[in-house]
């Protein structure tokens, strides 16, 4: 078994703020893509380069991460409050 | 929370790894880490002396790297499109083999993508893309599509872990361990409202991966067929390059599994059945592969345009011809019989078909990228050629060795066998199977 040094329960603070970090962190990755294909799009409509090239590209990227970005907070909040309901 | 022994659990022998080192574990990573190391000390060499350092040149200017990027994201089928297409179609025998595969994708997604980092001779210069990138260029869709299959493939490799994280939680003292499982259980105790969020937010993801899966090989296609390079400019280029992804995928979770049954002792979990289920998948894209090669050739050769010509006969029977037959022999003619006839696909058999399998696909990149480039369709440059140095088999060597150490990391940190979803088909399968039988067989009264 491997060594342990020191007891941390599930519930508590250090836990509980490493899975905010966690569903912000992602939450964040998922945002600053959509913000990066924002500034593609915008790019190509200020210096007019095939405007309606980004348009169909970001098409199909916003709505994919838009969707994880969604589901992993469902998850997330889904799982916490269920266990805050059972507490109740 | 109480604790409890993992020894006593039904399932001990998926956590055992994870709670007990053995030396061989070491060694194993040693070796794993010396190799990577040779395979950084090779960049490093690269980044300081320039391209120049490789065997690429003018016209060849793509070469391993490239190569390794598409084979590397084509294995990435294994995991994520083969688990949701078991998981959509709710095929019972999945159980154990879902979590192998998402891992081989998550694994080999980055490995891949890293490989056309090292093939900038200026990898400072990727900020560009970030700030200027032009979405006219196939090499940004290809950025962004993969971008969105490894989070698409991590999220989906994750939420089903949720339940395990708790199991193992449960199953640790304290220390690192504790905060570790602690945090990514996200405070799961098995409540049914916890259950209805996992599994409606698991079904969501199994619908979107799949289509995602796909148009990621699709457009690691168009990198080359949006090109007027002879034999890349080619209609069929996105499904072939999709079946021979979920072709060589299909393989390489193959060779992991039997890999993993032997070494972690998982003979109870990953079953003979296992092994000729996928075997008989591999089977079909075996024919499926056989029959696109032989569309796109036939194409080629029927066309007779003198500059597609000169490409073909170069691989048909020039001086890339002994790597074309070699994948050939190793993508059909040697994987079929045994896939085909039953005695043969044991566990052995489909390893065996499945190592050949692998090496044939990584030809077939080989075949696809260099002889192109090297007979281009502008008369003024020189006919080229390639062999790969040392430096670029150093690096190839280290994403290799990289994989299987990310691998070898994993499985020491996590089950590679879900936990919760063995337990769940142990426990409730024949229901599931009964109540879906009663909801579509004729007759069902007599299921009664």
């Amino acid at each position: 078994m491997s060594k342990i040094h020191h007891a941390a329960e599930p519930d508590s603070p250090l836990v509980k703020k490493l899975q905010l970090a966690l569903v912000i962190g992602f939450s964040m990755f998922a945002l600053s893509i959509i913000g990066w294909v924002a500034r593609l799009i915008y790019n190509s409509w200020v210096w007019q380069d095939v405007f309606s090239a980004s348009i169909a590209i970001s098409l199909i990227a916003v709505p994919i991460f838009l969707f994880l970005l969604s589901l992993f907070n469902y998850v997330f909040w889904g799982i916490t409050l269920g266990r805050e309901e059972e507490k109740k | 929370m109480a604790r409890t022994d993992w020894r006593k659990e039904d399932d001990a022998v998926l956590m055992k790894p994870i709670f007990e080192t053995t030396k061989n574990y070491y060694i194993l990573v040693a070796v794993l880490v010396t190799l990577v190391l040779w395979g950084l000390i090779s960049y490093i060499v690269q980044f300081n002396s320039g391209l120049g350092v490789t065997g690429m040149n003018f016209p060849v200017s793509w070469a391993f790297y490239i190569i390794n990027f598409v084979f590397f994201i084509g294995i990435s089928h294994a995991g994520t499109l083969i688990s949701a297409i078991l998981r959509l179609s709710q095929a019972e025998w999945r159980r154990p083999v879902t979590r192998i595969a998402e891992v081989i994708t998550v694994a080999v997604l980055g490995i891949g993508g890293m490989n056309i980092l090292i093939d900038l001779g200026r990898p400072d210069r990727i900020l560009n893309m970030f700030l200027y990138g032009r979405y006219q260029s196939p090499l940004l869709w290809d950025a962004t599509s993969i971008t969105a299959y490894l989070t698409a493939s991590s999220v989906y490799l994750y939420i089903p872990m949720i339940p395990d994280m708790a199991i193992l939680r449960d199953n640790c003292d304290g220390g690192w361990r504790k905060v570790l499982y602690g945090t990514l259980a996200l405070g799961w105790i098995g409540t049914e409202r916890q259950h209805h969020v996992l599994e409606r937010a698991l079904a969501m993801m199994a619908v979107l991966v799949v289509p995602v899966a796909v148009s990621v090989h699709t457009v690691v296609s168009f990198v080359f067929s949006m090109t007027v390079q002879p034999m890349w400019h080619s209609t069929i280029f996105g499904p072939y390059f999709v079946v021979g992804a979920i072709f060589s995928g299909t393989a390489m979770l193959l060779i992991v599994m039997a890999v993993l049954r032997k070494v972690l002792k998982l003979e109870d979990y990953l079953q003979p059945i296992h092994f000729n289920y996928l075997g008989l998948i591999m089977l079909v894209m075996t024919i499926l592969w056989f029959y696109f090669t032989g569309a796109e050739y036939l194409t080629a050769f029927y066309g007779n345009e003198p500059d597609e010509m000169r490409v073909f006969m170069s691989k048909w029977g020039g001086p890339y011809s002994p790597y074309f037959w070699a994948m050939v022999i190793s993508c059909f003619f040697i994987p079929l019989p045994i896939l085909a006839i039953n005695r043969f696909r044991t566990i052995k058999g489909t390893v065996i078909a499945s190592v050949f399998i692998c090496i044939g696909m990584w030809l077939e990149r080989f075949i696809i990228i260099i002889p192109t480039l090297a007979n281009p369709r502008l008369h003024q440059y020189e006919h080229g050629h390639y062999a790969p140095s040392i430096i670029e088999i150093g690096i190839m060597v280290g994403c290799f060795a990289l994989f299987a150490l990310v691998y070898v990391l994993f499985s020491k940190l996590f089950p590679m066998v879900s936990i919760t979803e063995v337990r769940e088909g142990r426990d409730d399968t024949e229901n599931i199977v009964l109540e879906r039988l009663r909801r579509y067989t004729p007759g069902k009264g007599r299921l009664d």
